[in-house]
């Protein structure tokens, strides 16, 4: 499942989207697809497939194989960065 | 000259003063005639104790230096006796910077005019203390040259006004271009180079407890020849600019991105270029019509 460190707060700041984490004192610039992923796992913790079908319904033009790969590599740079973490391993 | 406690209220914090130095008393009550200054009474609270004075007798006399003591802690080597009042600014400047953390605080200058804020950002060298005391000099109310002090509930920017620091070239080109401004003594061979103070007017003093909110984040940049131009900066890109120049984000956590992405969401964030200050003036005067 993945879950959002505690202290993480994310918001749109006049067009663009920021999100900050004090596990790595970062902030940094989101692209919509990051920050929609954020509020995702804000709202519950929720595995990789779940979180799949929810940004199928929001971008329904991209193929499952693009999503995916997008999915993955925002899930890979939130983590490093200190904003969110996988209680287990169902990436 | 036997020491001196002198207590008076700067901006939103009462600091005491300890120096048994002639020009640094001299220097404050010159400089900061216009303030509050306090009895020493017990009731009293003081937010910060910073004592000037002498280190030791191989230091202090023989090889003539002078030392920084905040609540009793030496927290810098000891510089030139000669700079003794630019050490108390400094010391005034990293004792707020490093223990204030009720406020966010931001390494920029800040003005007012007709209720909104002005906050100049940028790296040392970037002319915003010149360009802060053009405008102070052209009828905006100074908050500060040194930090923008911001309230973490309201956002607001509170004044914190202290005599603006200026160098080198600066110090003339401020003088020439407002002659009537008063400034203490010249300072040689600082770690900033020459170094004067401008003598802050008796009504942004009086002013100290009317706080503002901000309207514009600006970015100055002083480039010798350069055509005045004024662009636009992504919020995004500002908030992260103003949070690498803060001196307690980091501490802040939330509270701080929140405070600053709030900040700048309600203000016009611009990048500004300049070579002539009666320019810049007339940017900023057209921006605030």
């Amino acid at each position: 499942m993945l879950n959002i460190y505690q202290g993480v707060t994310f918001r749109k700041v006049g067009e663009d989207y920021l999100a900050y984490s004090p596990l790595s004192s970062e902030t940094i610039y989101l692209t919509f697809f990051a920050y929609q992923t954020l509020e995702y796992i804000m709202a519950n913790p929720i595995s990789f497939s779940e979180l799949s079908k929810k940004h199928q319904l929001y971008f329904d033009d991209f193929l499952d194989d693009e999503l995916s790969t997008m999915l993955a590599t925002t899930i890979r740079q939130l983590s490093s960065r200190g904003f969110i973490y996988t209680s287990s391993n169902s990436i | 000259m036997k020491s001196k406690g002198i207590l008076l209220q700067i901006g939103p914090f009462v600091v005491r003063l300890d120096t048994s130095i002639k020009t640094v008393v001299e220097s404050v009550y010159s400089l900061y005639s216009d303030y509050i200054f306090y009895e020493d009474v017990p009731s009293l609270f003081i937010d910060f104790y910073i004592r000037i004075d002498r280190p030791n007798l191989y230091r202090g006399y023989l090889r003539s230096q002078v030392q920084c003591y905040i609540d009793g802690n030496t927290p810098f080597k000891p510089l030139p006796y000669e700079q003794a009042f630019p050490f108390f600014e400094w010391g005034l400047n990293w004792v707020i910077a490093s223990h204030v953390h009720y406020y966010l605080l931001v390494h920029a200058a800040v003005v007012e005019k007709n209720g909104d804020v002005l906050i100049l950002c940028g790296k040392p060298g970037a002319g915003k203390s010149t360009l802060c005391a053009a405008l102070a000099s052209r009828g905006w109310r100074l908050f500060s040259d040194e930090m923008a002090v911001i309230d973490l509930k309201t956002n607001e920017l509170i004044p914190c006004v202290r005599p603006i620091s200026l160098k080198n070239q600066a110090i003339d080109i401020i003088s020439e271009f407002s002659p009537s401004s008063i400034f203490g003594l010249s300072y040689k061979d600082t770690a900033k180079g020459t170094l004067s103070h401008m003598k802050p007017k008796k009504e942004w003093i009086e002013k100290a407890d009317i706080r503002a909110v901000s309207k514009w984040v600006v970015f100055p940049q002083y480039k010798p020849d350069s055509a005045t131009t004024l662009n636009s900066v992504a919020k995004g890109e500002t908030v992260i600019e103003l949070a690498k120049n803060s001196f307690n984000y980091n501490f802040l956590g939330a509270q701080g991105f929140n405070s600053l992405c709030a900040l700048v969401d309600r203000s016009d964030c611009y990048r500004f270029e300049y070579s002539d200050l009666g320019e810049a003036i007339d940017t900023f005067d057209k921006l605030s019509s």
